[in-house]
């Protein structure tokens, strides 16, 4: 039974979910004035969001004190890891997330270091660009032919070294092509693959053909 | 030991040192490179804004984070800036919590400099920020069937929709209220939401450059309408506005920083070469 009911549950709700999004008039169902099945079941599925957002927090918390309570390696990072995590949370609740100290914290931590980390990749592509990317076969030679265009072509000294009013629209109009062609057919047929798998992993679920959801080895 | 085999066995702090200097003084010291406007990612949205009428609504939704606002935050001041000259009222909406205040305060950033300029934009009535509710995608499913509801009729900093003038307009957010969707994206959640629940509406993305080859398809599709293209769609649609700013300035930079590492890599393929054919190993 352990097993059954929830199968059972995916199942009925799959059925439920889909039926609504596919059979318009269904959407329409009102259990009081102004308020649909439809919405209150899509409700459900936020709680649901939320919910794991508390289980991540739990399931965090517990790995990260088992860390320190061991004294694995590098357990001092869990120690701040906690006390950000938590301290950032109490000021929140205690004064507010449209205090002053909490959108300091925001502006002055939070936004320096995300812009840091990405800003950071810029020296890196450098220096890997340098040192990993050579021309050791023809697929190499094409990948280096193609970063190049699509990069000059997407910055002004492109522009000025090879002018979109000239001859095949210069590195512009090369680069607009292999965007618009080459690449375009890559990532359809990338997404259209992703999509039947997702259906095909979605259908397993709520048929019970896949069961780890619930657990266990099989 | 010869000149190329020093050059292979260069520190790498030369060239973050190389590309620091290049990216730092074009800001300082603007060269003026000119820009090429596109007009198959560019001027749709430009375009779209322009034949609007004062008082017509679209939604923004920011799905992005500090790390990304050197390129989405001049798009996304340039275009509330357009926006907001052309009466076009605005409905902002976050799908990432790390980015909610950050684009907030942007919005607070152009309202100031049009006040400064004369331009006065009223809060409530010209934009509301509702920002990040929690739920992930499904909220923007939930927000279409009951906008209030959803969003349990707060804005981001509290504001009673009742107590918001806009906002009596946006009961629902549906076609009839809705005249597009402009999508400031980093990555996930961003553009499935829109293409999966809101198909019908035409969306336009305001895209970070590396994103930009993976959403091209939906353009092409016709899925999305128009799509600022990283740093220099922020510059063209600066330009677009006759209003020249920080997106231009840094294009320079851009410029200087990837011909910097197209250098790289041409040093570094000469000096493969060489020293592989004199029998020296090398990267």
């Amino acid at each position: 039974m352990k097993r059954e009911v929830p199968m059972v549950l995916a199942l009925v709700f799959a059925i439920i979910r889909i039926g609504f999004e596919l059979l318009q008039p269904m959407i329409a169902w009102e259990f009081a004035p102004g308020k649909t099945v439809f919405s209150r079941l899509s409700f459900s599925l936020t709680f649901m969001s939320v919910m794991g957002l508390l289980m991540g927090l739990i399931n965090l918390s517990r790995q990260h004190i088992n860390t320190i309570r061991r004294k694995r390696e590098h357990w001092v990072y869990s120690v701040w890891l906690l006390i950000v995590l938590y301290g950032y949370a109490i000021i929140g609740l205690i004064w507010g997330p449209d205090s002053n100290t909490f959108i300091w914290i925001y502006d002055a931590l939070i936004v320096p270091l995300d812009s840091t980390m990405f800003s950071m990749l810029a020296f890196f592509i450098a220096s890997a660009a340098y040192r990993a990317f050579r021309i050791r076969n023809v697929e190499s030679t094409i990948l280096l032919v193609v970063a190049f265009i699509v990069m000059l072509g997407n910055v002004s000294i492109g522009e000025m070294i090879w002018s979109s009013e000239a001859w095949l629209g210069g590195f512009k109009g090369i680069k607009d092509w292999i965007l618009s062609v080459p690449n375009t057919a890559h990532a359809r047929a990338l997404s259209i693959g992703i999509f039947l798998g997702a259906y095909a992993a979605a259908i397993r679920v709520f048929l019970g053909l896949d069961k780890k959801y619930l657990g266990g080895t099989d | 030991m010869t000149f190329w085999e020093k050059m292979n066995a260069m520190d790498p702090r030369w060239i973050f040192l190389g590309m620091a200097v290049l990216l730092t003084i074009p800001v300082l010291f603007p060269l003026g490179l000119a820009i090429t406007i596109d007009q198959e990612t560019t001027v749709p949205i430009y375009n779209w804004i322009e034949n609007l009428n004062p008082g017509d609504i679209v939604f923004a939704d920011v799905s992005y984070s500090g790390g990304s606002a050197g390129e989405l935050g001049p798009q996304h001041k340039a275009w509330f800036r357009h926006c907001m000259l052309k009466g076009v009222k605005v409905v902002w909406v976050a799908q990432w919590n790390t980015g909610a205040q950050l684009g907030y305060e942007f919005c607070l950033e152009v309202v100031e400099d049009l006040a400064e300029e004369g331009i006065e934009v009223e809060y409530g009535v010209d934009w509301v920020y509702v920002g990040w509710k929690a739920g992930g995608t499904t909220m923007w499913r939930n927000m279409q069937l009951d906008f209030w509801d959803a969003c349990a009729k707060e804005d981001w900093v509290g504001n009673s929709f009742e107590d918001l003038p806009l906002m009596q307009r946006v009961k629902k957010w549906d076609k009839e209220t809705c005249k597009g969707i402009m999508l400031f994206t980093a990555g996930s959640p961003g553009v499935p939401t829109y293409t999966t629940y809101f198909h019908d509406y035409d969306i336009y993305l305001g895209d970070v450059a590396v994103q930009v080859p993976g959403n091209m398809n939906l353009l092409r599709a016709g899925q999305i309408k128009g799509m600022l293209c990283g740093l220099p769609g922020a510059a063209q649609y600066e330009i677009l506005l006759g209003r020249p700013g920080q997106a231009v300035k840094l294009m320079d930079a851009q410029s200087l920083g990837h011909l910097w590492i197209i250098v790289l890599v041409i040093l570094g393929n000469i000096g493969f070469y060489i020293t592989r054919k004199s029998g020296t190993p090398s990267g």
